[in-house]
């Protein structure tokens, strides 16, 4: 049992080496196993030719086919047009069906009470309903994406503009310590004897 | 399309959330040529990584708010198409034909190995990428991100929610699994242990 458990560790040792995995010392080790053993070693040439199989593989992808990008587009830019192009309009469509809904509901007028008491009380109703109320869900929650992404943005673009403003006031600061500190140049030479260059009071 | 001015990641981001389509344009044109290489990886054929490259491209148009201007968008649009691409390999995957050592037929010494024929070489790796293809999902999956999408160790235990050590020897299994089905297929030679193999 040992036996058989220390050959899969070494098996793995093997895989590990094919694939350039290990170390000096411990690749080392691996390559004096191999060298005494035919079975494993055969076992590693196999490995290093699936390696080498999957390399040519990855490598024979080179360019898309030229007519992706209009695939691509024709798929996704409804999608795009109905999360991003309108959605300042969006809102207030949205908000104003929702609002006349629940009026509707709220004070239920006789032609539209009349009309609630016609509808069958199916469950494919209630199932339409639903699939009415995840699709504004999920347009919702769209929407909140993107106003978050947008905040987001914006708020990175202040923080941009606060660590220039910070770093102009620090600059000033430093030269206005420098100019402190510095004793002023005196136009006169012959008139300074002071050594430690201290501005006398 | 290729733009005479490349802009930022952020502002192409911001473009597309403002619901410019040239933005998107500009996005997918950016992107397409890495997406459609992480889908090549996963996809059984060509036509299957066309598609697959669109399916990434439907969820990263619903899932851009979600990026994070402070990370590379390259490496998000990667991950959204790895992500993607693990979960089509794993709906349209085969019943596994090579489940165990004993279910592979020993084969007689195969004929050597010819490295200067293309087409060999080919047809060789189209054979392998069918066997990745037959073995266990959780064998070919993380070995798909080890040797085909060179994700390190942890990055695969991270993705497919499982350990270390399990990534580790499934990604060794697979490879003995694959060369023992390469033997059976006629395809096994015996090379020599080189010594430029270690990092």
């Amino acid at each position: 049992m040992t036996g058989a458990r220390s050959d899969d560790r070494f098996r793995d040792l093997v895989s590990a080496l094919a694939a350039g995995e290990l170390d000096g010392t411990e690749a080392q080790r691996v390559r004096a196993r191999l060298a005494a053993d035919p079975e494993l070693a055969r076992l590693y040439g196999e490995i290093r030719a699936v390696r080498r199989g999957l390399d040519d593989f990855a490598a024979g992808a080179e360019t898309p086919p030229p007519d992706l990008q209009g695939r691509i587009l024709a798929a996704t830019l409804p999608t795009f047009r109905s999360l991003y192009v309108r959605r300042t309009h969006y809102w207030p469509t949205w908000l104003a069906a929702a609002a006349a809904a629940a009026m509707l509901l709220f004070f239920q007028p006789p032609l539209v009470r009349g009309a609630l008491e016609s509808l069958p009380r199916a469950t494919d109703g209630v199932s339409s309903l639903r699939a009415a109320a995840n699709r504004h869900t999920d347009r919702a929650l769209a929407e909140f994406g993107v106003l978050r992404a947008s905040v987001s943005f914006a708020l990175e673009d202040q923080m941009d503009r606060l660590e220039d403003r910070l770093r102009d006031l620090e600059r000033a600061t430093r030269n206005r310590d420098a100019l402190l500190s510095d004793p002023e140049p005196d136009p006169d030479p012959a008139s300074s004897d002071d050594p430690q260059g201290e501005v006398s009071p | 399309m290729e733009s005479p001015v490349q802009i930022s990641d952020a502002q192409l981001v911001r473009q597309c959330l403002s619901g410019h389509e040239d933005g998107w344009r500009t996005f997918v044109d950016r992107f397409r040529t890495p997406v459609w290489h992480v889908a090549y990886r996963f996809a059984a054929t060509p036509d299957d990584a066309d598609e697959l490259t669109q399916d990434v491209f439907m969820r990263l148009v619903n899932v851009l708010p979600s990026y994070r201007p402070s990370g590379a968008l390259g490496a998000w649009v990667r991950q959204v198409a790895t992500n993607v691409a693990i979960d089509a390999y794993r709906r349209r995957r085969r019943t596994p034909l090579l489940l165990s050592d004993e279910e592979i037929p020993e084969a007689p010494v195969p004929a050597a190995w010819q490295p200067d024929a293309i087409a060999e070489r080919r047809e060789e790796a189209a054979k392998i990428r069918e066997l990745l293809d037959r073995l266990p999902p959780e064998l070919s999956e993380p070995l798909v991100l080890r040797d085909l999408m060179d994700c390190d160790y942890p990055e695969i235990a991270e993705r497919l929610a499982i350990p270390l050590g399990t990534v580790k020897s499934r990604i060794h299994r697979a490879r003995q699994t694959l060369a023992r089905a390469r033997r059976a297929l006629g395809r096994g030679g015996s090379a020599r242990p080189g010594r430029g193999d270690d990092r």
